[in-house]
């Protein structure tokens, strides 16, 4: 299947989903107004990759800015990501003392049954 | 037209303030002048931050429920960003229907005095069970805001005739809010 790689833009995220490294990375900020025609080619290959897997799969998401229509495309996107059985770790970077980012991590971490680690960084 | 609310500032440092046709690109252009005199206040980034995106929020409703000019994605709307000595307030106006003004009013109103937990667990809730409108609504906007302005929201639906509604939002942005700042 063939990777996926975007630059970032005001709007939208950079992302990198590297299906030979089980690599799944979403950085930037994501605050477009209909976050659907972003996110839709991204969960097609996630459900893509979920069928054949690699026997570990690494999500970075390291997001400045999201806004409420991507919050529900990223929970959409983290939701296909649960169908995969073998080890996956979902790591949530957020900017010290950047507390609204840390919750939203946790909020994600508390609908979703794939483990989650806060990872804090000093920039995004 | 230019509604009184917007020609009549609270005391303190206008950052920004626009009344027209919105659209993505503009939105964009919008942005950039408002992140660009955020950055200049003497106020914590958390606070920016939250205020940023706050903005982005009133901004994308702005565009969702505003007059649509005709066969154009623009909306008709208005916007204020003000710095005041305790916080920083995001104003934004724009016509609305009747039927608009009942369901944003009632939106806000099960908001009210809802304390953080309440509307982090409203929140959850809406993520999980929501989906998402055509235009890209999440029914998440208002929730969002009240959560991270740490504040009531103010609104008001001044009638314009016709059935026809001025839709104002005023989101104060506390810098003493829910954490301490």
């Amino acid at each position: 299947m063939e990777d996926i790689q975007i630059e970032g833009t005001p709007k939208t995220p950079s992302v990198k989903f590297i299906a030979s490294e089980g690599s799944l990375e979403i950085k930037g900020r994501s605050i477009p107004e209909n976050s659907i025609e972003f996110y839709k080619p991204l969960m097609d290959w996630i459900e893509q990759y979920s069928a054949s897997p690699q026997k570990e799969t690494v999500v970075n998401i390291q997001l400045e800015y999201f806004n409420t229509s991507s919050s529900k495309c990223i929970l959409d996107l983290f939701k296909k990501l649960e169908v995969i059985n073998d080890q996956i770790v979902i790591n949530w970077y957020y900017e010290e003392d950047d507390e609204d980012m840390l919750e939203a991590g946790e909020d994600y971490d508390a609908i979703i049954n794939i483990p989650f680690k806060m990872i804090e960084i000093e920039e995004i | 037209m230019i509604h009184p609310f917007m020609t009549n500032p609270d005391s303190g440092h206008l950052l920004f303030a626009m009344n027209g046709s919105i659209n993505g690109n503009l939105q964009n252009a919008i942005l950039e002048v408002a992140e660009h005199g955020l950055c200049n206040l003497p106020c914590s980034t958390r606070l920016r931050k939250r205020a940023f995106h706050i903005l982005v929020e009133c901004l994308q409703n702005v565009m969702l429920h505003g007059e649509k000019l005709s066969e154009q994605k623009y909306s008709q709307g208005q916007v204020m960003i003000t710095a005041l000595s305790d916080g920083i307030l995001i104003r934004t106006g724009n016509e609305v229907s009747e039927a608009q003004s009942s369901a944003i009013r009632k939106k806000l109103q099960r908001l009210e005095g809802c304390a953080q937990d309440t509307l982090r667990s409203t929140y959850k809730k809406q993520l999980v069970e929501g989906k998402l409108s055509e235009e890209g609504g999440a029914g998440l906007g208002f929730v969002d805001i009240a959560r991270k302005s740490g504040n009531d929201i103010n609104y008001r639906f001044y009638p314009l005739g016709q059935n026809r509604y001025f839709f104002s939002l005023i989101v104060k942005v506390a810098s003493n809010g829910r954490y301490s700042d």
